[in-house]
């Protein structure tokens, strides 16, 4: 076993209780010491980027499980979302080997669920979404200014001798913000309606009954599908905002909102069971119109 | 869009129809600009997709002068708005098109595809095979492999 296998012993060895450790540090630490010692190329770069990052991985996707033990589930959301957009990058970028050794995909559909378990009542998942005008980009990795397409040979999304290569946005403005079902940037969740904080917008009744019942982070769980009540008013509504003004925004969404029933008296209708593929089974209460 | 609708915007961005042509003939793909809050401007998800075609070596151009502007979208669909391909790389342009919503739909599975597809030949005869798609990926690639089969 090579040194760099032994790091992603050490990635796979990550438990809950290690999160009181500076995990980020240690591991760039662990990575430097072993790339001093060894003769650097440009595959061996992008390959511990790849590593690091699955590393960063796993600290968010523990950090996320802590905090919905904790009832901090605005704050797991974003963690997950983290470990979603790190996970896709890694997909695309990090060897099948290496993906299968530190169970990339299945942190990945893990913190999947887990996001559909915190906005289990899909009417009430509301993003607040920006639209952004752009002058120009600038390329991460050698900061040449373009409009449209990079002419410098990099592009973005792509690893560079360990540089992930981004196009970073530069003069801009927002022209507009829109109430979406699926926003380009899921971190923009709305937290708070007319007052109703995110801990009480959203039912955690049967989160926090998966949580008890789990023995791992890392278990493996499923929803049955056939239980679960599906919002039966499409899939996308949203309401264009112009100008950009927080009190218009006030205003107007909530009467949208109220408009569109989301504020109905949500009453319990049916008792159900999350399955999962070991012994665990639990009730656990759906809500729907 | 048809054909005529993509001359107007020429004329209204000052390109006039030698111009336009010399566009044409010169890219493999051109993206056309969408017209919103009442100004033309390409979206994210047709740079993005312009990006993609031109690592894989197919010459992109754009129908533009400098007031049209970039839009960074705020909801997840693929707007690809209209592409126009020159026949002669149909079918690469097809497999690339598809293999991009392809990796879109491994990061969100509910992804939706919105676009019109137009081929132009070297006559400049032009043909619209897919007029105003919404819809999901695997709808949208059914669609552009029957294309690529013709």
């Amino acid at each position: 076993m090579n040194r760099l296998d032994n790091i992603v012993s050490w990635i796979n060895k990550l438990e809950l209780k290690d999160l009181q450790k500076p995990l980020s540090k240690i591991l760039v630490h662990k990575l430097n010491i072993w790339l001093s010692r060894v003769t650097i190329d440009e595959d061996l770069l992008n390959q511990v980027w790849c590593i690091k990052h699955a590393g960063y991985v796993k600290i968010s996707y523990l950090e996320a499980f802590s905090k919905i033990q904790n009832k901090e589930y605005r704050s797991a959301w974003n963690d997950l979302v983290d470990v979603e957009v790190m996970s896709n990058n890694l997909l695309r970028l990090m060897s099948k080997d290496y993906q299968e050794k530190l169970g990339i995909i299945n942190i990945l559909n893990i913190s999947q669920q887990l996001m559909e378990m915190i906005v289990a009542d899909k009417s009430r998942l509301i993003f607040f979404s920006a639209e952004i005008k752009v002058k120009y980009y600038t390329c991460s990795i050698c900061g040449l200014q373009f409009k449209r397409i990079p002419h410098c040979g990099h592009f973005p999304g792509c690893l560079y001798s360990g540089k992930f290569c981004k196009s970073v946005a530069g003069e801009s403005e927002i022209i507009g913000a829109s109430h979406v079902r699926s926003p380009r940037r899921k971190k923009c969740l709305v937290t708070e309606i007319e007052g109703i904080p995110f801990n009480k917008l959203f039912n955690f009744y049967h989160l926090d009954e998966l949580m008890k019942g789990l023995s791992s982070p890392l278990q493996n769980w499923s929803i049955d599908n056939d239980i679960i009540v599906k919002d039966p008013r499409g899939d996308r509504r949203h309401f264009s905002i112009q100008p950009f003004n927080k009190t218009i925004y006030n205003k107007r969404c909530v009467l949208k909102l109220k408009e569109r029933r989301y504020f109905e008296n949500y009453e319990p209708q049916a008792i159900s069971t999350i399955k999962s593929n070991g012994s665990l089974k639990m009730s656990a209460v759906l809500f729907t119109n | 869009m048809t054909f005529e609708k993509i001359k107007d915007i020429a004329v209204k961005l000052g390109i006039n129809q030698s111009e336009l042509n010399s566009i044409l003939q010169s890219n493999d793909v051109i993206l056309v600009p969408q017209f919103r809050k009442n100004v033309f401007a390409y979206v994210d998800t047709q740079n993005s997709i312009a990006s993609y075609l031109n690592t894989n070596n197919i010459k992109v151009g754009f129908i533009e002068n400098d007031d049209v502007e970039t839009h960074e979208l705020f909801h997840d669909w693929r707007d690809i708005g209209t592409i126009v391909i020159s026949v002669a790389v149909l079918p690469l342009v097809i497999n690339l098109i598809s293999s991009y919503t392809y990796d879109a739909i491994k990061a969100n599975k509910n992804i939706k595809i919105k676009t019109t597809i137009i081929t132009i030949d070297k006559n400049n005869n032009i043909r619209e095979v897919i007029e105003d798609f919404e819809g999901d990926v695997e709808s949208f690639n059914k669609l552009i492999k029957n294309i690529g089969n013709e």
